[in-house]
């Protein structure tokens, strides 16, 4: 038998598994306990945008289920990754869309995939973040920009930004403490101080803090950031600092500036307002917008869990998607940045996920200028400990990973077509 | 066993030692009658009467010895979820006793269970302070820190003391496992090899720290544990983890190193029974053979001969054999006589077995002398006379399942159907064969019998053209074939690559709808990954999950290819 004989096999297959088939319009990826691998389906979702197809996005239904067109090409892709899928004929469609008027549901059409970059160095492995982790399994596509590209402008080309641990203070997260001797740390010094010479910078916390305020115009402008674990928290203070020395001399060769917390700018940071610089050098810690403190052992909190704000999908939808999830009660996870204390958080700012009776929040989402940003705190939603030197995660040992859903949820959302609001 | 029921076993384990070092501690002593309340309280606790332990634990603080009563009252209170209970007594005891490592020890492990860091850190520096020329309050506390991985925090607890104390050998442990936590894992390495050397019992704590290096470190952390002086720890310790990353040759050149003594007979022993649990067993054969010329029991030349034969060598068997002479004692006597029969059958040796059971049969219990002359019918076996091992077979009394293989060996598919259903074999070869007879109605295919019986005489060269030649005769079971012929071939390093990768092409090409179909495109694509070319794999792989999209492989095939596409980390 000839390999075209398989093709006919799988054409046989796919009429006796899906008996509806020969009638669908529609394939529903379900995203709730339906579904065995939720990360590949915003893949699946993505790439089928990005090849030109509509889809929708039916918000709390089944998980954030998403609805895409029965195309062979689909069906193959969702096949070969383990999605399920149900295929759907128009009466079907119309009985959702019944239940999602009646509901707080909704369903918003996905028109365009963003263009996506992680800022990260170009030789940094996808396994260093958690992000790019996501997108790497998902199958989703995008492009690495570093300091170069971003002092050159290079922002524009894109939709969506993600940023991760990196430290826009330019202290390298003050690991100098406990590893200024070790190789990587070294290099990672040597190869920061080459770029920030190369582009004309005296010292590493001015190429950062450049670096953070062409971020801050991009969203400005109208981008999408996304940021976790130690970029959330040192983006803000970069920006705030414009007119000040908030590095230590290790960093920069220059002391920390008299009464930094007054000389801060918080009117153009994004989140946070009003926080407390760490200035002692000798702290592993930036200030005090992170509540758990996992580096400085007096200060230090335990992990709790973390729980989902349930929004108005027809008034709210952009907070909406990015709290899909088919779990609300999330198990929480350290970073350089593991959360925000609600004080040092700004008026207007969206709280998407909370701990009960903490002082501090997790997950945060607002506008500025002609765009919005997402941060989430936390380094890796399936390591919760995240040691340095640990084996990266594998996510095919969690293909189902309701934190890592948080994140693709993000890369997600700027393919929505904006619906004027109701209210 | 379920956690409960093992911390169940660990804790009564625990009161009974407790309880026996109590009445150690209390007899010879003039104050028997005084430790009334010590035992009245280990009693109330095996009973888990908690509440009552508590109060009889506080009466024989009067007369008991204080760490007992102390650690007992730690472990009724955390039974009883009340460990705060136990601090304000904690605090009176230490105005009287501020540099008592137990007591210090047991305040610092309450608050740091409690989630009180600030309280602990200010308990750690008051201990530090009340006796600063010890090493044990930042042992203690960085333990602690280490346990709950907090790496910075135990970090800056051991450079104090690099700071406070004039040397940190004492500390060297937890350095070692603070650095490894850290991913330093050279100065791990170095630090380790530091500890052991007054530390000896620590390289399995060691090499547990040590064994998630990444792949890339490894050479840098065999240079480091390899470097003169050779250390009998850092050499341990190396052959621990070269074991566990499937390099057990490299173990035990790592071990055999070390100058021989007592201690290092010892190792080595130790070292070949890892290597026999991990069925290294020619590794496991010449370590035993090092300590076996180093005056190591004569136990031990048993159990060098077992993994040689378990290694395929059966002369070295024979050979390691030879000092217990033609009559070994009864100590060894039927382990010798069954190994020296095996082995004599493996080598297709029947006039050695009969010697065998001429020699020692009548001295041998009735089972092992049948066990033993089995042998000489599988001895012909081996050796290709099929006809003589019938005739063993009736000399020496009915063997079934002797019988049951000669019949297939023969190429009688027929007689060998019913006979081999009912022994109820599990081997490799036997569940091949069964899958044969259960997918062919043929009743007789000389090439499949011989294919099995080049198997038995493990001439894999040879089984792999026969299981080929055989998919003609046995038209139905010709994928079963093909693939019995590809695995060989893949286990075979001289004939792995093209042509078990043809076997599988054939396979998914002429049979597809065959059981075999899945797991042919499967190591079809793993062989094309593993020659570099990822995007045919992909194709194979996504072949595979389209056509047989219910088979049991599609996880293991869904795996192969995210790593083919690089979507997730790649193996170690």
């Amino acid at each position: 038998m000839s390999l075209s004989h398989s093709f006919v096999r799988y054409a046989l297959f796919l009429a006796l598994a899906a008996p509806r088939a020969a009638d669908a319009q529609h394939l529903l990826i379900p995203m709730d306990d339906a579904q065995r691998q939720h990360l590949k389906a915003y893949g699946l979702t993505f790439n089928a945008l990005k090849e030109g197809m509509r889809a929708e996005w039916l918000l709390n239904y089944r998980g954030g289920a998403f609805l895409l067109p029965d195309a062979q090409d689909v069906r193959r892709k969702a096949t070969i990754d383990g999605i399920a899928f149900e295929p759907l004929d128009g009466a079907a469609v119309a009985a959702i869309r019944g239940e999602l008027a009646g509901s707080n549901m909704d369903a918003v059409p996905l028109e365009k995939a963003p263009k996506i970059a992680v800022y990260t160095p170009k030789e940094a492995p996808p396994w260093d973040d958690a992000v790019t982790l996501a997108l790497q399994y998902a199958g989703i596509t995008y492009d690495k920009v570093w300091d170069e590209e971003v002092v050159k402008g290079e922002l524009t080309k894109y939709d969506w930004v993600h940023l991760h641990h990196e430290d826009f203070t330019g202290q390298l997260n003050k690991l100098y403490l406990g590893f200024r001797d070790t190789p990587w740390f070294v290099a990672q010094r040597d190869r920061l101080l080459l770029t920030a010479k190369q582009l004309g910078f005296a010292t590493i916390p001015m190429l950062k803090g450049s670096v953070a305020e062409k971020i801050r115009q991009f969203v400005e402008r109208g981008g999408f950031l996304f940021a976790m674990c130690g970029a959330t928290e040192t983006l803000g203070l970069a920006i705030a600092a414009h007119q000040t020395d908030i590095a230590g001399s290790f960093a920069d060769g220059s002391p920390i500036a008299d009464d930094v917390d007054a000389k801060m700018d918080w009117e153009r940071a994004f989140a946070f307002t009003r926080a407390h610089v760490e200035p002692s050098p000798f702290v592993n810690a930036m200030s005090d917008i992170d509540g758990h403190q996992v580096n400085v052992p007096a200060r230090r909190q335990p992990l709790g869990q973390f729980t989902l704000f349930a929004f108005s999908a027809k008034l709210d939808p952009v907070a909406t998607m990015l709290v899909q999830d088919h779990r609300t009660v999330i198990p929480d996870f350290y970073g350089v940045t593991t959360s925000f204390t609600k004080s040092t958080i700004k008026n207007g700012v969206t709280i998407l996920a909370y701990e009960e009776g903490a002082p501090w929040v997790k997950y945060i989402h607002g506008d500025y200028g002609k765009g919005s940003y997402t941060f989430l705190g936390g380094h890796d939603p399936e390591d919760p400990q995240h040691n340095i030197g640990a084996a990266p995660t594998d996510l095919s040992l969690h293909p189902t990973s309701p934190g890592y859903r948080l994140i693709l949820n993000n890369v997600l959302f700027p393919a929505a077509k904006k619906k004027p609001l109701k209210t | 066993m379920p956690r409960s029921s093992r911390n169940g076993v660990i804790h009564k384990a625990l009161i009974a030692v407790a309880l026996a070092l109590a009445l150690v501690v209390e007899r010879g002593s003039a104050q028997q009658t005084q430790s009334a309340a010590l035992q009245r309280a280990l009693e109330f606790e095996s009973s888990g009467k908690l509440r009552e332990a508590v109060t009889a634990f506080r009466e024989a603080l009067a007369d008991a010895p204080l760490t007992t009563v102390i650690l007992g009252l730690e472990r009724v209170y955390y039974q009883l979820g009340q460990s705060d209970s136990l601090l304000p007594l904690l605090r009176t005891l230490l105005a009287g006793r501020p540099r008592d490592p137990t007591l210090r020890t047991v305040q610092l492990r309450t608050l740091v269970m409690l989630h009180r860091d600030m309280d602990a850190y200010g308990t750690f520096i008051d201990w530090a302070n009340s006796s600063p020329r010890e090493s044990t309050p930042y042992r203690e506390y960085a333990r602690l820190l280490l346990e709950q991985n907090r790496t910075a925090a135990a970090d800056s607890v051991l450079q104090l003391a690099a700071k406070q104390l004039s040397s940190m050998q004492e500390l060297a442990a937890e350095l070692a496992q603070l650095r490894a936590t850290m991913g330093l894992w050279i100065p791990s390495a170095l630090a380790w090899r530091e500890a052991l050397k007054t530390q000896p019992w620590l390289d399995q704590a060691g090499v547990y720290a040590l064994l998630s290096a990444p792949p890339e470190k490894r050479d840098s952390l065999r240079a480091v544990l390899r470097e003169p002086p050779v250390e009998l720890g850092a050499r341990r310790l190396l052959a621990g983890l070269e074991l566990r990353w499937n390099a057990p040759t490299e173990a035990w050149s790592a071990l055999r190193e070390v100058a021989p003594n007592d201690s290092t007979t010892a190792a080595w022993v130790e070292f070949a029974a890892e290597a026999e649990a991990l069925e290294a067993w020619s590794i496991a054969r010449d370590a035993y053979e090092a300590a076996l010329k180093q005056g190591a029991a004569p136990a031990v030349r048993v159990k060098a001969a077992a993994a040689a034969l378990n290694a395929r060598d059966p002369s070295a068997t024979i050979e390691l054999l030879a000092p217990y002479g033609e009559r070994p004692d009864s100590t060894v006597r039927e382990d010798v006589a069954l190994l020296r029969a095996r082995a004599y059958s493996s080598l297709g040796n029947p006039d050695g077995v009969r010697n065998v059971l001429q020699l020692l049969g009548e001295q041998l219990r009735l089972d092992i002398r049948d066990d033993v002359a089995r042998e000489i019918a599988w001895a012909f076996v081996r050796s290709g006379q099929l006809d003589s091992a019938k005739a063993a077979i009736a000399a020496t009394g009915d063997d079934p399942r002797a019988r049951a293989w000669i019949s297939l060996y023969e190429g009688d598919l027929q007689a060998a159907r019913n006979k081999l259903r009912q022994l109820g074999e599990t081997t490799a070869d036997a569940v091949l064969a069964q899958a044969l007879l259960s997918r062919t109605r043929v009743l007789r295919s000389p090439q499949a019998g011989s294919a099995f019986l080049a198997l038995a005489q493990r001439d894999s060269a040879k089984a792999l053209h026969l299981f080929v030649a055989a998919a003609a005769e046995v038209s139905e079971a010709a994928p079963l074939m093909l693939a019995a012929a590809a695995r060989i071939a893949t286990a075979r390093p001289d004939t792995a690559g093209p042509h078990a990768v043809v076997l599988w092409e054939r396979i998914v090409r002429e049979h597809p709808t065959s059981p075999e179909a899945a797991e042919a495109d499967l190591e079809w694509a793993r062989a094309l990954r593993k020659s570099g070319d990822n995007a045919a794999a992909v194709a194979r792989l996504e072949h595979l999950l389209l056509t047989y999209p219910r088979s049991a492989l599609a996880p293991q095939a869904r795996r192969e290819l995210d790593l083919a596409r690089n979507a997730i980390p790649p193996e170690p």
